[in-house]
């Protein structure tokens, strides 16, 4: 929305106000992106200097195995968004509506977001350890034989680290939709209740279009982190493994390029999960708006 | 003031701020010559990291001598995390600014330092004869892996991968531990015998994969010849041949039957796997010989009385089925960016000195590349077994020290596969030489 005319500043602050920004944005992020997509065409060591390669990268890339593997791995993450989101929003409408004991849980709900992904996946491990605290809580419950192997079984450790993942991150979901909900009038939830909408109906119906823009936000937030933030809890937890069963493409990114050497398919990698995280929010995008035309 | 004046005087403070600032005045004082100029060399490795480990303790003392020894010369030793000390070192190396480099790179034997090569300095003008001659493991620090070739780092240790034993469990289990399960059917029988105290057979950590490697690098030598080993790594033998087979497939039969702790395939080799060894809960444990998780750090907690160490089991009676790998220790050598070459090298000819290979073997309890250590000072009985082998000719090599990193990459991810059952023997086998293959092309491309 263009501001009215009155409050428009003037050309030369308006850009006195923007360069350190653009500044900024240009040296740390737009130039280092640029230099990454051109040494995409180069086969390139880090070190001596690059030669040109053409699209050997890309070529290589398209007949990846743990690429693809990674990518698939990547896509898994990104079908779990929706439940993060309704985790998130679920527990965000509970606070919101005071339930008994909601200060302590907005508090403890919000701390786990705030602890490094280093500091969260260094406990789960922990925690998930075959001979550790979770499998001996079920076996005293009554499961004696019971013990999985969780990050280190093919089976378990994709999902256990989306639900670690998962834990690491719902608290700042639910501030968010606390966020959202503060500035959706109280008549509107108050008339949904009255007229006696309960469970997925007030949700749905109810809770959901005052906060279109909030979950649309969210959603594409968690996407993209999805594609591009989760490689500490990666790297301190499976390491990619067991095989490539835990591997995303960030971290492959990292291991070509600081373990094998490889900087110039590192950076096709990375312009290749640029150019798949853009692709995908610009559906998102298009799926979002276009449902609510 | 009007906002466009305010606007014009930010841009200018701005680009004076980005312009070049003015050139020092001519200095009036000649630069003082390097000879006497304070030195500060800065050293990275893994091992400083933790002084109370024997290995550290014994570099910090170390760095106190040579200091005292050179007062011109300041040490800033680093340690660095091993986990992730190849990407620290890699994106170090790749830094547009060169003056976060150190000096002195400790490095380990084999391809990592072929790897490191466009950053490091060929150590020729200071390797004499007798430096040479003095020490073992040049075919891995040397280019081309020639131990007569140019070298581009010091051996400091001489590593290798040994079978421990707990041989109070195994008598505990009612095998003979004086005479440790030399075929592979006794050692499986062994092993089922321990299970049966409700112990595990074999200590394993593969949650990084360095287990696997492990393996791969003591199993070579019970179906492939050295001829082999060089094909293999040449890419004249595929590791697609029947006779690399038996590695996969004996590693696959322990899986199959059992042999490892529960949850191994999330265990941390380093600690953990050594832990679950020392605390009685394994029979046996694939361990080194050198810097850690060795005879002397083992030995300490389960007694040396009751610590062993054997060769792998033998899978088919033949030559060289009785040899253990070495190679892969710890090396050091100079980074290109090093102001001071010829003080770097003096410390790593210090650190690898002779009275410093007594210390090496006597405080560390490690196998010293210089020859001219004092063998009296050998005493632990496992020590002096391990010397016995080397001397009877029964050191092989290990297979993966050679092999471009992204072929001992594919052996890790591998083995994990096949330790949790997502792929078979086969599968594996074409994965590695599909790697292999690519990266001997990358090789004759370039």
């Amino acid at each position: 929305m263009i501001p009215p005319r009155h409050l428009r500043l003037p050309a030369p602050t308006a850009w006195l106000f923007l360069t350190p920004a653009l500044l900024l944005l240009v040296v740390f992020r737009l130039i280092p992106a640029l230099s990454a997509v051109a040494h995409a065409f180069t086969d390139w060591d880090g070190v001596t200097a690059p030669t040109a390669a053409g699209l050997a990268n890309f070529g290589q890339l398209a007949h990846d195995p743990v690429f693809r593997t990674a990518v698939g791995n990547n896509l898994l993450l990104v079908a779990a968004v929706p439940v993060w989101l309704l985790v998130s929003l679920v527990l965000a409408l509970l606070i919101h509506q005071e339930v008994p004991g909601w200060r302590f849980f907005r508090a403890s709900f919000f701390l786990p977001s705030v602890l490094s992904p280093v500091i969260v996946g260094t406990l789960f491990t922990a925690l998930l350890r075959s001979d550790g605290p979770v499998n001996r809580g079920v076996q005293l419950l009554g499961a004696r034989g019971f013990r999985v192997d969780w990050l280190g079984n093919p089976n378990t450790a994709l999902p256990t680290l989306t639900l670690v993942i998962l834990w690491g991150i719902f608290g700042l979901g639910v501030i968010v939709f606390l966020a959202g909900l503060a500035a959706v009038p109280s008549e509107i939830l108050e008339a949904g209740r009255l007229d006696g909408a309960t469970g997925w109906t007030y949700l749905r119906h109810i809770v959901v279009p005052p906060l279109r823009h909030v979950i649309e936000f969210w959603a594409v937030n968690l996407v993209v982190w999805s594609f591009t933030s989760l490689f500490a809890f990666v790297y301190v937890m499976t390491g990619g493994g067991p095989g490539y069963r835990t591997m995303l493409v960030e971290y492959q990114l990292y291991l070509q390029a600081f373990e094998l050497n490889r900087m110039g398919y590192a950076c096709a990698l990375g312009t290749a999960l640029f150019c798949m995280v853009f692709g995908v929010v610009l559906l998102q995008v298009r799926l979002m708006t276009g449902e609510e035309e | 003031m009007a906002p466009r004046t305010l606007a014009t005087a930010f841009l200018l403070t701005l680009l004076a701020a980005c312009s070049k600032p003015p050139a020092p005045p001519p200095a009036t004082t000649p630069t003082p010559a390097p000879s006497t100029a304070p030195v500060t060399l800065t050293i990275w490795d893994w091992h400083a990291t933790d002084p109370s480990k024997p290995i550290g303790k014994w570099l910090a003392g170390i760095d106190q001598e040579f200091q005292a020894a050179h007062p011109g010369i300041k040490l800033n030793h680093v340690g660095q995390s091993h986990t992730e000390y190849y990407e620290i070192l890699k994106a170090t190396f790749s830094a547009a600014d060169k003056a976060t480099c150190p000096d002195v790179v400790m490095l380990h034997q084999g391809s990592r330092i072929l790897d490191q090569e466009p950053s490091l300095i060929a150590l020729t003008p200071y390797v004499t004869d007798d430096f040479r001659a003095a020490r073992v493991g040049w075919d891995l620090t040397c280019k081309g892996y020639d131990p007569k070739g140019v070298p581009l780092a010091v051996p400091i240790a001489v590593q290798g991968i040994v079978w421990y034993y707990n041989k109070a469990l195994l008598k505990q289990a009612g095998v003979d531990a004086s005479k440790p399960p030399q075929t592979w059917d006794a050692f499986l029988a062994a092993i089922a015998k321990v299970k049966k105290l409700g112990k595990s057979g074999i200590a394993v950590g593969e949650k990084e994969g360095f287990w696997g490697e492990w393996w791969i690098n003591s199993a070579w030598l019970q179906c492939l010849s050295d001829a082999d080993a060089k094909a293999l790594t040449a890419g004249t033998l595929k590791w697609t041949d029947p006779r690399v087979a038996p590695i996969f497939e004996k590693l696959k039969e322990l899986n199959d039957k059992g042999c490892f702790q529960d949850g191994a395939m999330s265990t941390p080799l380093f600690p953990d796997a050594g832990e679950v060894f020392m605390r009685g809960d394994a029979a046996f444990f694939l361990g080194l010989i050198s810097d850690v998780a060795h005879w002397k750090e083992l030995g300490e907690i389960i007694g040396p009385e009751n610590l062993g160490g054997m060769t792998c089991p033998v899978f088919k009676p033949g030559q060289g089925a009785d040899r253990f790998p070495t190679g892969g220790a710890f090396a050091y050598a100079v980074t290109k960016w090093s102001q001071h070459p010829r003080e770097a090298f003096d410390y790593i000819a210090f650190v690898g000195s002779d009275q410093h290979a007594d210390s090496f073997l006597k405080d560390v309890g490690s196998f010293p590349a210089n020859q001219h250590y004092d063998a009296k000072l050998m005493t632990d009985p496992n020590a002096k077994e391990i010397a016995g082998w080397m001397t009877a000719g029964r050191a092989g090599h290990q297979l993966t020290e050679a092999m471009p990193t992204a072929v001992s990459e594919a052996l890790k991810r591998e083995c994990q596969r096949i330790l949790s059952g997502q792929t078979d023997v086969k599968g594996a086998m074409e994965a590695v030489e599909k790697v292999a293959e690519g990266e001997r092309a990358r090789a004759k491309g370039k």
